[in-house]
């Protein structure tokens, strides 16, 4: 989290991880074309190929809410394993992770291998996954291959942090995927006295007005996996 | 959906590298022949040149004296300075071009991300192969001193054709170098500036205030920890001695009691080892969040123990009128945990079964062969949803035919204190630490554990999932 008293500004940064061909940058695109362009700029894309991103997407955002711009910047880093000095690099200062999983179980260990490799690049830098705010998005729901709703239940259940379900090609999940992981950092920054020192307002306000300045649903149930959506801690 | 265009990288020379400092950079490997090194644009005009201050070698100045030769040489110097499509080039691999005296030059190719930005041309100098001048210079023109050319030809730096390539690689890796690196921070440069982030001060101290808050935290919880401990030790003192006299009453030691007398008594010490149960279980459970309970693991079999805590609990299910069974399948792997926690685990879930099982109910415990999405290690809570997979599993399943706990309270029954909320529940007495301590153990050896209907209709399961030792 950045502030800056005299602007009057409050920046986070969310990366978008997961394994190559994931669904991250449909994600970012989805994102882009349901926000209004007053609210957002548009999509950074540095360095690309066929194949995917090479160093990152990047799609600022930002709200007024009273007289501080609050503005969300989000990052994708590329999948594939062997850019991991690039992805350390992007992920400096995150405040919250969305990790995009492939629901192909034909991905379920290049899922694990992603987040193994998210991990210790958090702790490379000194950070601890353990207290970053963090949701989980299994996208490609669609896939003939798709692992089934009942063990991703299951595992949602067992698991620490939300887990959410999205067809990214067909824009379903996206913006739920996206407030969820607003509402575990705008309720991590509540705990630590932050939201009421910055915004003077309740994790729960600040949700709502950010959500509705960019049109964006709060209602995040149908997109979770197991009891998920309102037990985010 | 639309793709953005990317950020256009700078890709002049101008932009990426300062004439200066590449001057500096290159000086070193142009003292080793002193041959004319120039660095041009992609537009073949001269970003930077190292030359010899005292100017073209005397043979090029000779070559400039007849007009043949002259614009013969202007017409070579053109070609090495032409770009290059870069799969002629081979990605910038050296290209010699002779001059007509005998010379020679090298040119490169400068490419970056796959544009070009120029190149390097390197010469003229003498081939070490070549100890005099090409005839064919002399024959341009016939006011030409073919002595004259060949001594000054001879005078010229001689250098072999791997000398000049290891040159003009060197040349080209140093600028590809310096430019590569000054696009990555104009990269990185463009980013800062898109999302205009304020000054990395506040960062460091919004991260190091944050990290103080959670140190904080975590303090509190170690504290509290240790609190109920303390605490619990200090209780269980005096109730020690309290159960001990009301053993001594009852054992008419401090004179005979009548009926009614026994009774209280009874009453008296029934509900203190009530207590002394509970101040067990909070110890228990506080010294198991203080050492993160990492339990040692070896393979169990579950079956055995089952039959085992089975058999414990039969008199005080007699007493209920409780039927109470254990059924292993045979061809469950052993559990990879820690027997004396397994057993504990088990033992609570029956004592809690039996606890909410009216009489004339049953308890059924089943242990059977499973295949489960476990993580690696008991740490995975976090990411458990892509880091676990599935695995061969040991399922124990208690089951009693009680009151039920409703579906959306079924989560909650592992929070230490716990209690369904009912009349029922009170009446029988809370769930207590049992269930806690239950998911405590589980969730260490890395297993499950979850609330299920009963598969026999009334009541509710306990299921709690093991990873199967390897065998
Ligand atoms: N079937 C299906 N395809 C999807 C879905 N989401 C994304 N895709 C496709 O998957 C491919 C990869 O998507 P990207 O968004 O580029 O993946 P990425 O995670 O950014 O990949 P990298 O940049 O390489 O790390 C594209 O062809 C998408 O159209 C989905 O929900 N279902
Ligand atoms: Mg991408």
């Amino acid at each position: 989290m950045q502030l800056d008293f005299r602007a009057r500004e409050l920046t986070l940064k969310f990366v978008y991880c997961g394994p190559s061909h994931a669904g991250k940058s449909t994600n970012l695109r989805v994102l882009h074309d349901r926000i209004a362009p007053l609210h957002r700029s548009k999509i950074i894309t540095l360095d690309a190929n066929d194949d995917g991103t090479l160093f990152l997407d990047l799609l600022p955002l930002s709200v007024k809410m009273g007289d501080v711009v609050v503005r969300l910047n989000l990052y994708t880093v590329p999948g594939k394993a062997l850019l991991t000095a690039t992805r350390r690099l992007v992920l400096q200062g995150v405040d919250g992770v969305v990790f995009v999983a492939d629901s192909r179980s034909s991905e379920t260990r290049s899922n694990a291998e992603s987040f193994v490799d998210l991990k210790q690049n958090l702790r490379d830098s000194g950070r601890d996954i353990r207290t970053l705010p963090l949701v989980i998005q299994f996208n490609k729901r669609d896939a003939a291959d798709a692992r089934p709703d009942s063990e991703l239940d299951a595992l949602a259940d067992r698991g620490s942090e939300p887990v959410l379900r999205a067809i990214a090609s067909r824009g379903e999940g996206v913006s739920e995927t996206f407030v969820a992981l607003l509402d575990v950092v705008l309720r991590r920054l509540e705990t630590a006295g932050e939201l009421e020192r910055t915004l003077h307002v309740d994790s729960t306000t600040a949700l709502v007005s950010i959500t509705d300045a960019l049109g964006l649903p709060t209602d995040l149930q149908r997109a979770c996996f197991g009891g998920g959506g309102s037990r985010h801690t | 959906m639309s793709l953005n265009d990317p950020i256009a990288p700078p890709s002049t020379l101008d932009a990426l590298v300062d004439p200066e400092a590449l001057l500096a950079a290159l000086e070193p490997l142009w003292q080793l022949s002193r041959c004319p090194l120039r660095v041009l644009r992609a537009d073949a005009t001269v970003f930077i040149a190292l030359e010899d201050p005292c100017g073209p070698a005397a043979l090029c100045q000779y070559v400039d004296a007849f007009e043949l030769s002259r614009s013969s040489c202007e017409e070579l110097v053109a070609l090495t300075r032409a770009p290059r499509a870069q799969a002629a080039m081979d990605l910038g691999e050296p290209v010699a071009h002779r001059c007509f005296t005998g010379a020679e030059y090298r040119a490169s190719e400068l490419f970056l991300g796959g544009r070009s930005l120029g190149r390097v041309v390197f010469g003229p100098f003498r081939p070490d192969t070549e100890p005099a001048a090409d005839p064919f210079f002399a024959a341009l023109d016939t006011r030409i001193d073919a002595a004259f050319a060949d001594r000054e030809f001879s005078r010229m730096p001689a250098l072999s054709a791997a000398q000049a390539d290891s040159i003009v690689r060197g040349t080209r890796a140093t600028i590809v170098a310096l430019a590569a690196q000054s696009r990555d921070l104009a990269l990185l440069r463009a980013v800062h500036d898109a999302t205009q982030h304020g000054p990395a001060e506040e960062l460091v101290r919004k991260n190091d205030e944050l990290e103080r808050a959670n140190a904080h935290l975590r303090e509190l919880d170690r504290v509290k920890g240790n609190f109920l401990a303390t605490i619990s030790h200090e209780l269980k003192t005096p109730l020690t001695s309290i159960l001990g006299y009301a053993e001594m009453l009852s054992e008419n030691i401090g004179g005979v009691l009548n009926d009614e007398q026994r009774g209280f008594v009874t009453v008296i010490s029934d509900r203190a080892r009530q207590l002394l149960g509970m101040i067990t279980s909070i110890i228990e459970l506080a010294r198991m969040d203080q050492k993160q309970l990492r339990a040692a693991r070896t393979p169990v079999s579950v079956g055995k123990l089952a039959r085992e805590v089975a058999a414990t609990f039969v008199p005080s299910a007699r007493k209920k009128q409780i039927r109470i069974d254990a059924e292993v399948d045979d061809s469950t792997p052993s559990a990879y945990g820690e027997a004396g926690y397994l057993r504990q685990v088990l033992h609570n879930l029956v004592d809690n079964a039996l606890k909410f099982t009216p009489e004339h109910g049953s308890v059924r415990i089943v242990v059977r062969p499973t295949s489960a999405a476990l993580a690696d290690s008991a740490e995975d809570s976090v990411g458990l949803a892509v880091l676990a997979h599935s695995r061969p599993c040991v399922e124990l399943r208690v089951s009693d035919t009680g009151v039920g706990i409703p579906r959306g309270e079924r989560d909650r029954v592992f929070d230490a204190f716990y209690q369904v909320d009912t009349g029922v529940a009170r009446q029988f007495g809370g769930a207590g630490l049992g269930l806690a301590i239950v998911r405590r153990i589980v969730d260490a050896i890395g297993g499950q554990v979850r609330v299920e209907d009963n598969e026999d209709g009334v009541g509710v399961a306990m299921v709690v999932i093991l990873p199967a030792a390897e065998s």
